[in-house]
């Protein structure tokens, strides 16, 4: 699509050239409409990834100060990256949304109250400590629950009503060698990184001991970074660069510190795929930083999601004979910002579980990052959809790879859900999830 | 390309008709602020753009015919739109009209597995259709390339084919039955929801269908389902000259063979492709044809057998033929990719639809070939060879100063040579306000005043979507009354726009 | 007053003389009877003229493309000899017309190409093929002030301008006089084969049809009848290539075995029986009953059927399409008030009833053809005046004034 965008802007500014050649490059075909939650839900070009592309369009045409309309559809979005996914003509939507966020952030004031949350949940969420704090403190305020609305009862209704979990050891720096065999200690077949991402070590410490052991258990040795930390994408998401770029850098810094260390590293394993999508996608974003550029190009290289590790590496014959129904929820950092759709369903498959898909499994389930803080009428809304899919397949246990989407579905769903390594590893040689354990699962 | 003068009279009452259609669809389905409205501007084609004076999105049939009501009450003009995928610029607004989006009507109504009915809402995506019925081992048979996204709405305004159109029909042959609101606000049955449900009716709907939504608005449909065929099968076959494959297609469906799909890619075509899929195509091949055939698979593989035959006395180079599901999908990506490929070869392309006779193939692409020179623009072809459907892609830049100008005269010439080949200007994509100018080329004076007065009977006001299809605006009453014989040009005076 | 007592009769052999003819009467506000050889005047309504303009004489072939599936004949070109060129060709004009000629007492070997499409009447392959606006791509003709105009093209695809082909098919030559039409043709089937059985409960019958509807196998005709023994039967056609007929018809085989007592007919027999149920021989209507036709979901059929045998509206009847068309007599012994009975019942059913056959009187009062909803009707009436303002074109043959 032709723009006009002036040449002032496109000198003064290479994120506006490249979003002049990413919008050159739709042709308003209208195929990633077909894949957009927003659309779904609003069923309006305006909620949907080619009106987006036109309204960015429109605003860097204009220049300055976007109005709140256009403002309002971009913050809809939910970056589920499906229309990136799907669209024929290979528009890079990721890029220009994250840039045009950019720009909203930088002309635009947003109302006294939407900055407030906004700046609260920036904070809180890379900070492991102060989110675990800011819980207690939503679990103190959730009887007082109907004197709020929208974004802030959001908040308060995600907090979890069961006791989190004690921080877990292993979530500190250190590193944890292979599992001996026969007693005696193996030669690691690969030494990877694990980003114990930060929502994840509040929320489920069970995930990251899963995903250890299972390293361990097919002779891998795993270091946490001391230096590493949140993969920097809540504030991203956000169009909060200041807030993203310190998480960013510092976990490149902790990351290639043992990449380039006496025993070098042979990926970066990610074991939510929010974090993954983000840490790809680390060499674009300081692609334009000299001193960064290609540290980053670098890390973004090494980074893989577990499955994709395990697919990789093989996965051992299972241990136990499970033959249960698994319906695997992809999540959208999974299947469309990381494109890793077989993958982990072909692993279930091959440690004795049946997998059913989820229908209309492109739509996002509303998690989304921050979102379902920020947009909860859209959030619900396609929550209940993904809820009611989810149901519809009867299976017994529900798996996902990313911990937000557990989140946002696990309470309602009315299935086991669990992380898609705790099936991994229970099924060669881990213990049962907790999830499951007691649990009377659905009729064969 | 120019449309009729906007009447600045309705502009300016811009504020109370959108506060009427509020009382009407609700206060969040009139979008009237400039920002919101113009990701509304086009349709599939960005070359033609224009600001719609407000986007109705009505939420039931009973607002679509309050809607139009309103508007023919007020003498605003109305243009229906699905997903805005049109090809031709059919769904192209109009500044003094309202655009009347059926996104929100997308329901599957009702499945009727036995009488092999579905009765769905016009905003449906052609695409839903097949998924609501898959577990019933049923299909909708049409597939434009843009199923997942354009209405079944849109393809019976369009017609819409698709690749498996040659064996299995068009839009057309899979609708039974319509409900559709005139621009009074009147709503008419058409047919129904079983074989023969119009017997004894003149075939308004068959007129309804493809009438690119000049007509009526379609507020429902009902679509005959088909048994999926139990097995499909691709052979792709590569030939070192564009004259065999196009021979070839003549040779396939002479021997009694209707494959369900039959494509042709040229070398260019291959070339830009290969990148995508990282796969080389022989040197020698000039031409690539995509033979589907599907069926039983003992009927299937007997055809890949005579199919195969042909091609090689044909002078085939090379066959695949696809044995898994797997290698049929991998075989066809290279044609689903084609479009897109050719989009990284080329700021810009344009793509028209003109369709011949098979056998007029060799001559018409050699045409192509000195319009290119012409021209000075590249182009290349892929296209469905079985019904003759071209779709030659013209590559232009449109930042350049007059590129797009000499790619719409090369398409228009490529369209005239369709024509003179005793084929039409539009196979698929509609005439729109794309292939409007060129209407004159294939049909004479008194034609095109046949079809305007079939305009008349549905839309005496000429209301709905004006500017499009014809190169004249209906003057419905002077019609009624003028009579000159023997095809004198009857209303020379009729301004064109 | 009806178009078999016929004062004067033009049978024009051009395009030309035709546009001449209707121009002088659209002048003088003339009515005509719009016919081909006039085989089929029986059904419709009786049109109010004197003049006829017949159309046989516009019987040339104007070329025929094999390999492209088409050909254009003059509508006057009668369905045998067209569909023995294309058989020479070894394809087949896929609509299986029925001619009605036994029906009508008239001679079916002079039923015409023009007749075919204006009647629109499709066989027992129209739940595989389609019907007959399937396959017309084209047309001329003229309209009711003497215009002559062409529509559509003679590609498989084509959306240029309004589809009035489709428009002008069925229109029982109450737009205009066709001239001239493009139809696509297929290649005939190399096998085809019919399993006879014997028939159940027309319940069962038509779930037995769902079942056997919803596979792909190619079946091109699923009809229920009474044969010369008396007996009842389902007849099931399947067509296709020599291998994948003989595969289909033992999955059929297999799916019907319960049934018992099947019967395989070949080829030529299977030809043979088919072209009668075309021709609704196996109604055996006799001289003095009305026929009729009605179209319905197939679910719906039996029980608008047990209803209509019991009120004593249907005399014989059998089924077609797969249970989604009921041919019936009728007889003719109160003809009025049974016909306003069985109306009204196919109107309670969702279904539409049309006279094939029947006295002129019950014609001129009840019309042959279903009625339909007032906006529609409005709606036919502008548009016949957009193509016939005059209204000299077969006035009244498919409406009847209120
Ligand atoms: C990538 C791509 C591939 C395509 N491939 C094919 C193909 O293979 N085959 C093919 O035939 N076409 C193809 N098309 C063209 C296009 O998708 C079709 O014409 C489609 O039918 C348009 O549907 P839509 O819902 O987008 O309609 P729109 O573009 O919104 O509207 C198209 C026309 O229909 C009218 N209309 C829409 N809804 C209604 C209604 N309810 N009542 C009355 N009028 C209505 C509009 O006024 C307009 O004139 C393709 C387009 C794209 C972008
Ligand atoms: C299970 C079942 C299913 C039936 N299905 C049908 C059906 O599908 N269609 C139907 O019309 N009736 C059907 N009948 C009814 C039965 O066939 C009637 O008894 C018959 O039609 C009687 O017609 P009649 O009284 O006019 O002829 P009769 O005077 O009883 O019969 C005289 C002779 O006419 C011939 N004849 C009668 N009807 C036909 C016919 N339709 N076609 C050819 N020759 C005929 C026969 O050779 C018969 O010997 C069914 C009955 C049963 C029990
Ligand atoms: S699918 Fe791609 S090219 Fe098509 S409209 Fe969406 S972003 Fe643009
Ligand atoms: S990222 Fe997701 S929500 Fe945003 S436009 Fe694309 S598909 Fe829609």
């Amino acid at each position: 699509m032709l723009s006009h965008i002036p040449q002032a802007a496109l000198d003064a500014d290479p994120n506006v050239q490249l979003a002049k050649d990413i919008i050159g490059n739709c042709v308003h075909c209208g195929v990633c409409l077909s894949r957009c939650p927003t659309y779904a839900v609003k069923h309006e070009e305006n909620d949907s990834p080619r009106g987006r592309i036109f309204l960015m369009k429109d605003m860097y045409e204009k220049g300055g100060v976007p109005d709140a309309r256009t403002v309002e559809h971009l913050d809809r979005c939910l970056t589920c990256l499906a229309c990136e996914a799907i669209c024929p003509s290979g528009v890079e939507y990721s890029k220009l949304i994250a840039h045009g966020r950019e720009y909203v952030e930088e002309h635009y004031k947003r109302p006294l109250f939407q900055r407030a949350v906004r700046e609260l949940l920036v904070r809180l969420i890379p900070n492991a400590r102060l989110f675990r704090l800011a819980i207690f403190g939503g679990r103190l305020g959730r009887p007082f629950r109907s004197l709020f609305s929208g974004t802030l009862r959001a908040m308060l209704d995600m907090v979890p009503t069961t006791p989190l979990p004690a921080p877990s050891p292993v979530d500190r720096p250190q590193t944890f060698l292979p599992a001996p065999e026969g007693g005696r200690a193996v030669k690691p077949r690969k030494r990877v990184a694990l980003l114990n991402g930060c929502v994840q070590t509040v929320l489920d410490t069970a995930i990251n001991e899963a995903t250890i052991r299972l390293l361990q258990r097919h002779g891998v040795e795993v270091v946490v970074a001391a230096g590493s930390g949140c993969c920097g994408a809540p504030a991203e998401h956000m169009g909060d660069e200041a807030q993203a770029l310190p998480l960013v850098k510092a976990n490149i810094d902790a990351w290639l510190r043992e990449a380039d260390g006496p025993d070098g590293l042979d990926a970066i394993v990610i074991n939510t795929s929010g974090c993954g999508t983000s840490i790809k996608a680390y060499g674009h974003a300081l692609r334009l930083d000299p001193a960064w550029a290609d540290k980053a190009a670098r890390v973004s290289a090494m980074a893989r999601d577990i499955t994709e590790f395990m697919v990789e590496i093989g996965l051992q014959k299972p241990t136990i004979p499970t033959g249960l129904r698994v319906v695997y929820h992809s999540a959208c950092s999974m299947q469309h910002g990381q494109r890793i759709v077989n993958q982990p369903k072909d692993l279930l498959r091959a440690a004795g579980f049946s997998v059913l898909d989820v229908p209309e499994g492109y739509l996002c389930c509303g998690s989304a990052g921050t979102y379902n803080l920020l947009q909860p009428d859209i959030a619900n809304e396609l929550k209940a959809r993904k809820l009611k899919n989810i149901r519809s397949v009867q299976a017994q246990i529900a798996a996902s790879g990313n911990i937000g989407c557990m989140t946002q579905l696990a309470g309602e769903v009315g299935l086991p859900f669990v992380h898609t390594v705790e099936l991994l590893d229970w099924a060669t040689g881990g213990p049962e999830p907790a999830a499951i354990q007691g649990q009377k699962l659905a009729a064969e | 390309m120019q449309m009729p003068e906007p009447n600045q009279a309705i502009i300016s009452q811009r504020d109370a008709l959108a506060q009427g259609l509020r009382q009407i669809v609700g206060k969040d389905w009139v979008i009237s602020d400039d920002a919101q409205r113009r990701p509304y501007q086009c349709d599939g084609i960005t070359a033609y753009m224009a600001m719609p004076l407000l986007v109705v999105l009505p939420g039931c049939a009973a607002e679509v015919q309050a809607v139009l009501r309103f508007c023919n009450e007020r003498g605003v003009k109305i243009v229906p739109r699905g997903s805005g995928t049109s090809l031709s610029g059919g769904a192209l607004p109009l500044e003094d009209g309202v655009l009347l989006v059926t996104s929100r009507l997308c329901n599957v109504l009702e499945v009727d597995a036995h009488n092999r009915v579905a009765r769905v809402q016009p905003g449906v995506p052609n695409i839903k259709i097949t998924e609501a019925v898959s577990h019933l081992g049923l299909c909708y048979m049409p597939d434009p390339s843009s199923q997942l996204i354009s209405t079944i709405g849109g393809n019976v305004a369009e017609n819409a084919g698709g690749v498996h159109c040659l064996k299995y029909g068009v839009t057309a042959n899979h609708i039974l039955g319509i409900q559709a609101v005139l621009m009074t606000g009147e709503m008419v049955e058409l047919g129904g929801a079983y074989l023969g449900a119009a017997e004894g009716e003149l075939d308004l709907m068959g007129v309804l269908t493809g009438s690119e939504g000049l007509l009526a608005v379609v507020t429902e449909i009902a679509v005959r389902l088909e048994p999926v065929p139990e097995v499909a099968r691709v052979i792709s076959m590569s030939f070192p000259s564009v004259e065999e494959a196009c021979a070839c297609v003549g040779a396939i469906i002479g021997v009694g063979v209707i494959p369900a799909g039959l494509e042709f890619m040229d070398r260019k075509v291959l070339d830009a492709v290969s990148v995508l899929i990282k796969e080389k195509f022989d040197d020698r091949t000039a031409a690539l044809l995509l033979c589907e055939l599907d069926g039983t698979a003992v009927e299937v593989d007997a055809l890949v057998g005579v199919v195969s035959d042909v091609a090689r006395a044909q002078g085939a180079i090379e066959l695949k033929v696809s044995t898994t599901e797997e290698e049929r999908q991998r075989i066809w990506s290279s044609r689903k990719l084609a479009f897109s490929a050719i989009g990284k070869l080329c700021p810009d392309y344009y793509c028209t639809d003109g369709t011949i006779p098979r056998n007029k193939l060799p001559e018409v692409l050699n045409k192509m070939a000195d319009m290119s020179k012409k021209y000075g623009l590249d182009y290349a072809n892929c296209f469905h060879a079985g019904d003759g459907n071209l779709h030659p892609i013209i590559m232009y830049d449109a930042a350049k100063p007059g590129d797009l100008e000499k790619a719409e005269e090369f398409g228009a010439d490529v369209l005239i040579a369709c024509v003179d080949a005793g084929g039409v200007l539009s196979g698929e994509h509609g005439i729109g306000v794309e292939k409007r100018d060129l209407m004159t080329h294939q049909f004479t004076e008194i034609d095109l005043q046949q079809q305007q007065m079939v305009k008349c009977a549905f839309d005496p006001k000429d209301l709905l979507n004006p500017g499009k299809m014809f190169p004249t605006l209906c003057r419905c009453a002077e019609f009624g009354r003028m009579h000159v014989h023997n095809g004198n040009l009857r209303f020379a005076d009729i301004p064109r726009f | 007053m009806t178009d078999t007592q016929t004062a004067a009769s033009m049978r024009p052999a051009t395009t030309q003389d035709v546009a001449d003819i209707l121009m002088d009467a659209a002048h003088n506000r003339t009515p005509l009877v719009v016919r081909g050889n006039g085989t089929r005047a029986g059904l419709g309504n009786p049109v109010a003229a004197t003049q006829v303009l017949e159309l046989g004489g516009l019987d040339q072939i104007d070329f025929y493309d094999p390999d492209d599936l088409v050909i254009r004949a003059g509508v006057g070109v009668t369905l045998e000899s067209v569909e023995q060129i294309l058989a020479q060709k070894g394809q087949y004009l896929p609509f299986e017309p029925p001619r009605y000629a036994g029906l009508y007492g008239t001679d079916g070997a002079r039923c015409t190409l023009g007749g075919a499409v204006s009647t629109a009447l499709s066989g027992p392959r129209r739940i595989l093929t389609g019907a007959v606006r399937d396959f017309v791509l084209g047309v001329e003709g003229v309209n009711g002030q003497g215009d002559v105009f062409k529509a559509g093209g003679r590609t498989m695809k084509n959306v240029t301008g309004y589809d009035i082909s489709k428009l002008v098919t069925g229109a029982n030559g109450t737009l205009a006089a066709l001239t001239s039409v493009t139809i696509k043709v297929l290649p005939a089937p190399r096998a085809e084969v019919t399993l006879v059985l014997p028939a159940a409960t027309l319940a069962e019958d038509v779930a037995l049809f769902g079942q056997m509807r919803a596979l792909p196998l190619g079946i091109g005709g699923l009809a229920r009848r009474v044969n010369a023994a008396g007996a009842c039967e389902l007849l099931v056609r399947v067509e296709g290539t020599v291998p994948g007929v003989a595969g289909n018809q033992q999955v059929l085989a297999g799916l019907l075995a319960p049934r018992g007592g099947m019967v395989v007919l070949e080829q030529e027999a299977s030809h043979a029986l088919w072209a009668g149920v075309r021709e609704l021989e196996c109604l055996n209507a006799r001289p003095d009953e009305l026929v009729w036709r009605v179209n319905l979901p197939a679910t719906t059929m039996p029980a608008f059927v047990e209803q209509a045998r019991s009120a004593g509206c249907i005399n014989r009847f059998f089924v077609d399409w797969a249970g989604g068309v009921v041919f019936s007599t009728m007889r003719g012994v109160q003809p009025e008030v049974d016909t306003l009975r069985y109306r009204k019942m196919a109107e309670q059913a969702g279904a539409r009833a049309t006279i094939l056959r029947a006295p002129q009187d019950v014609l001129v009062r009840f019309g042959a053809f279903p009625p339909v909803s007032a906006g529609v009707a409005t709606l036919g009436a502008r548009t016949r005046a957009a193509f016939d303002p005059a209204g000299i074109l077969n006035p009244g043959r498919m409406t009847v004034q209120a």
